[in-house]
Parts: C-alpha cells; sequence; structure tokens
C-alpha cells in the first residue's frame, strides 16, 4: 500500500542506510533486497586523489532511489544549515536527515540548535526529517517551525537496543496523530521494527542493524518482513492486553467435568 | 602568499584569487563537490566571485556512506 512522505508517494516503510557494510557490492544488495525506496548518505571532506566520493556515489545512483542526506557530525545549526545546502546542490533535493549532535556519548540531538536549523532550513524551502529525542515538547516544537515529519529515535545511534522508551514512543503517536513519525536509530532487530509499526509508527530508518549483521542481505529482508508485518498488525487493530487469562477453547461441553 | 586551511590542512596560495581558480589548481574538477568558505555555503554559480582571502578555512566535501 502507498504512502506519502515530503512530497513523494512511496511503496517501503524502510528507509535504508548505506554505511558500515563489509563491502560495497553487498551494500547494493543489501540495499536492493530491503525494498526501501529512501537510501541516506552523508557529504564529507575528500581531496582530487581520492577521487572525491565519485565511485560510491555511483553505486548509490546505480540504486535509482530518493537520496536523504543527512548533516551526521553537526554540533550546532550553524554547521547543519550549511551541510543541507551544500547537500541540496550535489543532490538535487530539498530533503535534509537533520542531525545536530549535542552529546559525544550517547549521540543525543542537542534540542535547541535542532529547532533553531529546523526553523532556517524549512523557511529555506527545505524538507526537513529532523533526528530527534522522543521528548513530545520538542517533537510539538518541529512541527510547529514547519517540519512535516519527525523521526525520534528508539534509542542511541549504533546500539541496536531497540524501544528503550516505547511509552514515549505511544504518547507522541497518540498526540501527533496526523504528522508522519518514523522512528530513526537504535533499532538492533527486525522485532524492534515490528514493535515500533505495530505502534503506529509511519516508518522506520536504520543502518547498523542490516550493515553489521552477520548476512547483511538476508538481514534486509528480515526488516522487510518485520516492518511490513508491523504495519499490518497496526491496521488489524490489535487485541486489548488484559491481566486475566480467558480460554479461547469454548468450555462448554467440556468433556470429564460432571456436577459436584 | 596568503596562508589558508583547505579541509582542515594548512595550505598556501600565491595571492587572493576567486574560488574557481583556486579549486582548478587543487585539482578539483568538475566533480562532484560543494564548497562551504568560513562555514558559509557558496553556490557553484558565485565560485567566479567568490575571493579566497588569507586565514580562510575552505571546506569541500563530496557524498560519501552515511546512516
Amino acid at each position: 500500500m502507498s504512502w506519502q512522505i515530503g512530497g513523494k508517494t512511496l511503496n517501503s516503510r524502510l528507509f535504508i542506510g548505506s554505511a558500515l557494510y563489509p563491502s560495497p557490492a553487498i551494500m547494493q544488495q543489501a540495499i536492493r533486497t530491503s525494498g526501501a525506496e529512501v537510501v541516506t548518505v552523508s557529504l564529507r571532506r575528500q581531496n582530487p586523489s581520492e577521487g572525491g566520493g565519485t565511485s560510491f556515489w555511483q553505486l548509490i545512483k546505480e540504486l535509482q532511489l530518493n537520496i536523504l542526506p543527512n548533516t551526521a557530525g553537526c554540533h550546532s545549526a550553524k554547521e547543519a544549515i550549511t551541510t543541507a545546502q551544500m547537500a541540496r546542490e550535489i543532490f538535487d533535493t530539498n530533503w535534509i536527515k537533520l542531525e545536530v549532535i549535542g552529546d559525544d556519548y550517547n549521540l543525543q540531538p542537542e534540542p535547541f540548535q535542532l529547532l533553531e536549523a529546523a526553523e532556517k532550513l524549512a523557511k529555506d524551502g527545505f524538507e526537513v526529517f529532523p533526528y530527534c529525542t522522543d521528548d513530545l515538547v520538542l517533537c510539538q516544537r518541529l512541527r510547529d517551525v514547519g517540519c512535516n515529519v519527525l523521526m525520534p529515535w528508539a534509542a542511541p545511534i549504533g546500539t541496536g537496543k531497540g524501544l528503550i522508551n516505547p511509552y514515549a514512543l505511544t504518547t507522541l503517536r497518540e498526540r501527533l496523530p496526523d504528522m508522519p513519525l518514523i522512528v530513526d536509530a537504535g533499532i538492533g532487530l527486525p522485532s524492534h521494527a515490528c514493535q515500533a509499526m505495530e505502534l503506529g509508527f509511519d516508518g522506520v530508518l536504520l543502518n547498523s542493524a542490516v550493515a553489521q549483521a552477520g548476512d547483511p542481505v538476508n538481514m534486509a529482508s528480515a526488516f522487510a518482513s518485520a516492518i511490513d508485518a508491523g504495519r499490518h498488525a497496526y491496521l488489524a487493530s490489535p487485541m486489548p492486553e488484559k491481566n486475566i487469562a480467558a480460554p479461547s477453547t469454548p468450555t462448554l461441553g467440556t468433556p470429564f467435568w460432571h456436577q459436584e | 602568499m596568503i596562508n589558508i586551511f583547505l579541509n582542515g590542512e594548512s595550505n598556501t596560495l600565491n595571492k587572493s584569487e576567486a574560488l574557481d581558480i583556486a579549486l582548478t589548481e587543487w585539482g578539483y574538477q568538475d566533480g562532484c563537490y560543494a564548497v562551504a568558505v568560513n562555514e558559509t555555503f557558496v553556490p557553484r554559480s558565485q565560485y567566479p566571485q567568490q575571493l579566497i582571502n588569507d586565514g580562510d578555512r575552505i571546506d569541500i566535501v563530496s557524498p560519501l556512506e552515511g546512516g
């Protein structure tokens, strides 16, 4: 079932990263197998003698996917805005995965600089995909300054811990019912991605969980299935959880029962 | 002679000159890159007008893997 995000129509709800794969060939194969239609990339200093990123960019272009450039490594609104402007020129897209890091230990987003950058970039015509924490008020402010999608973390980048605060993510879904929400970062297992989708999130962005698996291609397939399963489960309205057991087999006509 | 920083490393130019000329001297052709001078983005169309001055910090970036 297709859906809309950032002015584009997609079929897959998996956004995938392009880093940390064992080889360029495995990267291409894993991304293709994932069915993802959006791939994240970065900008880094390179010298002409190193090929200037040409070979990597050629591999990505061959995939013919939507490009979501990131501002990874930026620690201020100024750095992030400049990186976004450079990305728009290189990749010819107004999409930007806005990352402003506030703490290098857990790579936690810097909410104040993130908000400042998001506002300026949105006014400048960018479609801002902000990597943020699961703080409800921050997410509301990001919406208020022009973000049409939010990307709260499940857990710190690269930890693979899964949804460390399901309550906060559930609250985001309930309080922002019309805002596209994509869980970004911290996913380790397909079951984590499935859980996010079951909560009603619109998509999942991940990288390490596939790239650092023993078999990235097979794991990409597993994530595609899990995200699909979670989406179907959400649409199917799961049964309410209860504390008291209730037999599923009819009790009427149970053999060996007799009146005392 | 002016001193500048190119991608974070000390470098020199014989004199202040336009960014497009400096890029050619440094070996950058019409490739896939973007430029910032003193952390401010310089659109490609502005390279001929962007003068590189003493102490400027020039960043030249290209696509690379990212998550």
